[in-house]
């Protein structure tokens, strides 16, 4: 069976409500990503705590299975809400891909990329949901099989940033591709530029215990935690604009 | 271009200047008999903050710059120089 | 200064764009929340501070200022020269600014190497881990500075057209760098408890 791709070509040539109804679903997957960084806030800070400290790795191994004991529920509740939010970064993900690909055309290199970087970063947002789940799931176990699920989870969600680096520089360079800013301004290149950047730190969070570079630190979790959802705000308002200016031309014909 | 490179040599001797002044405030501890620690903590950011002001204003141009990025600079510089200020001596 | 607008008003530009300086600032206020955490920390522990301070090459840190103030000056100077169409002398002056980055990185191995060699690692106390995690994320940041001022020069030298935006984001991103280093040099090096 051959499947054709609905590319903004082949909608081009389709008639005007095909159009209509395509911009929608960019829409769509749109609004998938503003809930998206609601439900993985609420999930990991809200309902897990985890914002309120997050738990040092120097904490031993019977305080770390304490934080699960006295908020199992939460943690559960949390993992639950944040694992709901990441199925929605892959719309999310393709209405971006969507934006770059105005600027460099459809079936071209850096839509795609991000796309690839784009699901390479939710597995590291998916994985690290279900093991703090897991860790969450039987509290009373060994302390030390606690921690060391909570170790896992934790460097899980917390040190491989460097995909979302990627995305963040691929953003930068359709930016500024993108000439007269018909689809991003210029003040959004150089916001990719910054924040995707102050996520790499972190990285060497596996050799630290606690200072700024330990997975609770400044470095490693607040400031790329903080940038993380500047960043989706950011893009969710940029893509927004984007697809209301791409409506208002269509209606306008 | 307003800034002359006469104006700009004369502005690094300065900086200069005040770098080995900073250098024997803070570590030649050439104050501790007149003033506390705390007092030369706050005396290195003053020194600071005019420091970066010059580097910012005549090697950045921000002098000849449009009003509302002077604006920005300087409010930036104020509220930087005021916190970490206040979080050395306070 | 460009001059443009109505009547005799000038239009002060700003360099390179708006959009820019939302980077450049944007990265010198992540410095300073960086420098405002080390102090907090700093005052939960002066005793490991103040030990880990005195243990810091200041020699070094004060030349390694001396430096980077003199890089800001002959950047200065070459960008205003390539500027004016004063390609020849002034990818020189640019240059020269290369040439001071890379002083600055040898003193800076220097000073690695000495605490190295010392037993003294990231991992020894909060004081070193924020010593070798800002200035290190700082040496990076000399590192582009360097690679724009770099590629600047050669264009210069060449007797390609440079664009204007380039020109005065090497410039721009320099002068960042001097002043994190200004007020680094300051809270980590300079102020504060002493052991």
């Amino acid at each position: 069976m051959v499947m054709t791709p609905i590319t903004p070509d082949l909608a081009e040539q389709s008639p005007l409500l095909d159009r209509q109804r395509e911009l929608r679903l960019q829409r769509w997957c749109l609004h998938a990503g503003t809930f998206a960084l609601i439900f993985l806030f609420l999930g990991f800070g809200g309902f897990a705590q985890f914002f309120f400290p997050p738990p040092s790795p120097g904490l031993s191994a019977t305080e770390i299975a304490a934080v699960y004991q006295e908020n199992p529920n939460g943690i559960r509740l949390g993992m639950l809400t944040f694992f709901t939010a990441t199925t929605l970064w892959a719309p999310f993900v393709l209405s971006i891909s969507r934006q770059i690909e105005l600027v460099t055309g459809p079936r071209s290199t850096l839509p795609q990329l991000q796309v690839i970087l784009g699901i390479g970063s939710w597995i590291f947002l998916i994985v690290p949901g279900l093991v703090l789940a897991a860790a969450a799931f039987r509290p009373d176990r060994p302390v030390e099989i606690t921690q060391a699920l909570h170790d896992l989870g934790w460097i899980l969600a917390i040190m491989p940033f460097a995909p979302f680096t990627l995305q963040a520089i691929v953003l930068a360079v359709a930016t500024f591709l993108d000439r007269e800013g018909a689809v991003f301004p210029r003040w959004f290149g150089y916001l990719n530029i910054l924040l995707g950047l102050s996520f790499l730190p972190g990285m060497f969070l596996i050799f630290f215990k606690d200072g700024p570079l330990a997975y609770n630190g400044l470095l490693a979790f607040w400031i790329p935690v903080v940038d993380f959802g500047i960043w989706m705000l950011a893009i969710i308002v940029v893509v927004g604009r984007s697809i209301s200016r791409q409506q208002a031309a269509l209606t306008a014909r | 271009m307003t800034t002359s490179p006469t104006r700009l040599v004369t502005i690094w001797a300065g900086l200069v200047a005040a770098t080995v002044l900073s250098w024997l405030l803070g570590v030649e501890h050439a104050a501790d008999d007149v003033f506390s620690r705390e007092a030369v903590a706050a005396l290195l950011v003053a020194i600071t903050a005019v420091k970066v002001w010059y580097v910012g204003l005549d090697f950045m141009e921000v002098r000849e710059s449009a009003p509302w990025l002077r604006w920005l600079f300087t409010a930036w510089l104020a509220a930087t120089s005021l916190t970490l200020g206040t979080l050395l001596v306070v | 200064m460009t001059l443009t607008g109505r009547g005799d008003t000038p239009t002060r530009e700003v360099p390179v764009e708006p959009g820019f300086w939302l980077l450049v600032l944007g990265d010198m206020t992540m410095f300073a929340v960086f420098f405002g955490s080390f102090l907090i920390e700093q005052r939960n522990d002066p005793a490991v501070f103040g030990a880990g301070r005195s243990d810091l090459n200041q020699l070094i840190g004060t030349a390694n200022t001396v430096v980077l103030l003199t890089g800001s000056l002959v950047v200065a100077l070459g960008v205003k020269a390539v500027l004016d169409g004063r390609h020849e002398i002034g990818s020189r002056y640019l240059l020269a600014g290369v040439g001071c980055a890379g002083l600055f990185t040898a003193l800076k191995a220097v000073e690695y190497l000495q605490k190295l060699d010392a037993g003294i690692t990231p991992a020894t106390d909060t004081f070193f881990t924020y010593y070798f995690a800002l200035t290190g994320i700082h040496l990076v940041h000399v590192l582009i500075a360097t690679g724009l001022l770099w590629h600047v020069a050669q264009r210069a030298r060449r007797g390609h057209a440079v664009g204007r935006p380039w020109v005065q984001a090497a410039g721009v991103v320099w002068h960042a760098v001097d002043i994190i280093w200004l007020l680094l040099f300051a809270v980590i090096y300079l102020a504060g408890p002493l052991a």
